[in-house]
């Protein structure tokens, strides 16, 4: 009897491509190149999107920069939480809302209601609380604000490809307008407020929708970028959801990687990269997580890379190894894990 | 007692060729100035400063502290230019295609330029200087081609760009509005060291001072960086005011 199963692949069957012989490059494999030689990538996302670019660069890929300290400040202007890891100062960008937000502020769209916090001498960014150099006054700013979004918009001009690590569903939002916080306030900077702030769970309808509309958003600066989805390992470090914070993870884990699908099925060019099954799936090895089966290792990271690199029609052969990325890329692997505003969250 | 770094030539210090310091009176007065002289080596070491404070006990002592750092930084123009908020400015707005940085980056820049001023405020006061006048140093000039013309003869900046690789004959000045930004933040930061060890800052007499903040033309002297004899001299009227009335 003949049926659809007999003409799958082995990549189609548990036994054949996961029990044994699974591989990562094998499971990253798409239609199409994710990028070619000679493309320029711009990324946003989580903490863990943050590993990923010393390996892209040390690649030889051209990774968009446009908000990166001029040569003489280098040494002094140094930002924890991801500000100068991405493409533009955004920091990392949990949630797809938070993503969309930031683009109808860079285009004009949104102005939030609770747009700064002011403190002793300085006036803090709700939406990148971390900055290690605040501003003074509401002058200063504005005007480091607007170069900022404008940076935003420009980064992602020049991009031929953009990845976006799905980090988190929860987030803590604004009652005003929806405004979404990277980091609950009163954490990393500003004070909670329960009549100001509320938390969201977002759920794979609303994943969905924001991100097809950050995607319309950017093409419609961008209208020949493609993008690529990919949904972060890296479990809750807490939850403000009352459940149990393994259960609150999955759920997470589970609508964004329901929102990733969703997307890649509606859009001809965007993408979705398995970075999460690689890491957390059944058949990854033990040591891809550390001790606290949270941060994930450099190893995991390593073979992450390597299929990503093996999706890319970069000129080298497919199965060549990532070139190795030299011991201040490991230690930036545990400095992005332990400097996410999340991990503020945790007491 | 006027003591400090190469802008108290301004102020009738001589320029000095030996090596030790030495304490010497410069005028009789009344009042009578005191100086330490020693050559002039791009700054000035512990020998020196414990000259000065061997000699402060009771005296007024005006500290001029550097004030050409913004200069040695960025007097050519870097690329990518860059310019940031600073109260105070002339000229707060912002030059056309700069890159804008937070200004607690560049405070954070020349934090180490001013690190030894307050322990050498604190060195003198354990050796029982009178009073501090922590003075301010002489703003920027405005002319971008003057200055260049200097600074290609001047063998500070002669080694300076040869050390960076830079061709003197291709650059460009950073524009004077970033230059006086510079210098407004640094005479913040020593105000501030000033007041924060008890002491008084002197800014520089808003009447050597173009409307746009710069030096005016008639202060300057012949090189890219330096004030001259006549904005010293002003610089001492008001100096002898706050010695012989206590004024500050």
């Amino acid at each position: 009897m003949d049926h659809p199963y007999r003409s799958a692949p082995d990549r189609a069957f548990w036994a054949r491509a996961v029990a044994s012989g699974f591989s990562p490059a094998a499971l990253a494999r798409t239609s199409a190149p994710l990028l070619s030689r000679g493309e320029k990538l711009a990324s946003a996302g989580s903490c863990f999107a943050a590993n990923l670019v010393p390996y892209l660069e040390a690649a030889g890929i051209g990774y968009v920069r446009t908000e990166m300290p001029p040569p003489a400040f280098r040494d002094v202007y140094v930002e924890a939480f991801g500000y100068h890891r991405f493409s533009a100062a955004y920091g990392n960008i949990y949630t797809a809302r938070h993503l969309l937000q930031l683009l109808q502020r860079a285009l004009g769209m949104f102005r939030p209601a609770e747009d700064r916090w002011h403190g002793e001498d300085r006036v803090i960014d709700p939406f990148r609380p971390g900055l290690a150099f605040p501003a003074a006054s509401d002058t200063e700013f504005d005007v480091l604000t607007a170069q900022h979004l404008d940076r935003v918009i420009a980064a992602l001009r020049q991009a031929d490809v953009f990845v976006f690590t799905l980090g988190l569903t929860e987030a803590w939002v604004s009652r005003i307008d929806g405004a979404v916080f990277p980091a609950c306030p009163g954490t990393v900077a500003g004070a909670f407020d329960p009549d100001r702030h509320a938390l969201r769970n977002f759920t794979a309808a609303e994943t969905t929708a924001d991100l097809l509309a950050a995607f319309a958003l950017i093409r419609s600066v961008n209208p020949d970028i493609r993008f690529v989805l990919t949904v972060s390992p890296v479990p809750l470090v807490a939850t403000a959801s009352n459940d149990h914070v393994l259960a609150a993870t999955i759920y997470s884990k589970s609508v964004l990687r329901v929102a990733a699908q969703e997307v890649t099925l509606a859009l001809p060019h965007a993408r979705y990269f398995p970075a999460y099954e690689i890491v957390s799936g059944p058949q990854a090895p033990h040591d891809f997580y550390g001790a606290n089966r949270r941060d994930v290792s450099a190893a995991a990271i390593e073979v992450v890379m390597a299929a990503f690199l093996s999706a890319c029609d970069l000129g080298a052969p497919a199965d060549a190894p990532a070139p190795a990325p030299d011991a201040g890329v490991a230690l930036s692997v545990l400095i992005a894990n332990a400097e996410c505003e999340e991990e503020a969250s945790a007491p | 007692m006027i003591v400090g770094d190469s802008h108290i030539v301004a102020l009738g210090v001589p320029h000095s060729t030996e090596a030790p310091p030495e304490f010497v009176l410069l005028e009789a007065g009344p009042p009578r100035i005191f100086t330490v002289t020693e050559k002039w080596m791009g700054s000035r070491g512990a020998e020196y400063w414990d000259m000065v404070a061997r000699h402060c006990a009771g005296r007024t002592v005006a500290l001029s502290w550097n004030g050409n750092q913004h200069n040695a930084s960025f007097l050519i123009a870097p690329e990518p230019l860059f310019d940031f908020v600073c109260p105070g400015a002339a000229t707060p707005a912002i030059h056309p295609g700069a890159v804008v940085l937070p200004a607690g980056v560049v405070r954070a820049y020349f934090k180490h330029t001013l690190w030894a001023l307050d322990r050498t405020i604190r060195l003198l006061k354990a050796h029982g200087v009178g009073r501090v006048l922590v003075l301010g140093t002489p703003a920027p000039k405005r002319d971008g081609d003057f200055i260049l013309t200097r600074i290609r003869t001047e063998a500070f900046f002669q080694d300076a760009a040869a050390a960076a690789g830079i061709d003197l004959d291709a650059v460009r000045i950073t524009p004077a509005s970033i230059r006086q930004k510079l210098w407004v933040l640094i005479q913040q930061m020593m105000a501030a060291i000033a007041v924060r060890e008890g002491t008084t800052f002197v800014p520089v007499p808003p009447d050597t001072l173009e409307p746009d903040g710069t030096l005016r033309r008639q202060y300057w002297q012949d090189d890219g960086t330096h004030a001259n004899r006549a904005y010293g001299a002003r610089v001492r009227q008001v100096l002898e005011r706050i010695a012989l009335e206590g004024a500050d």
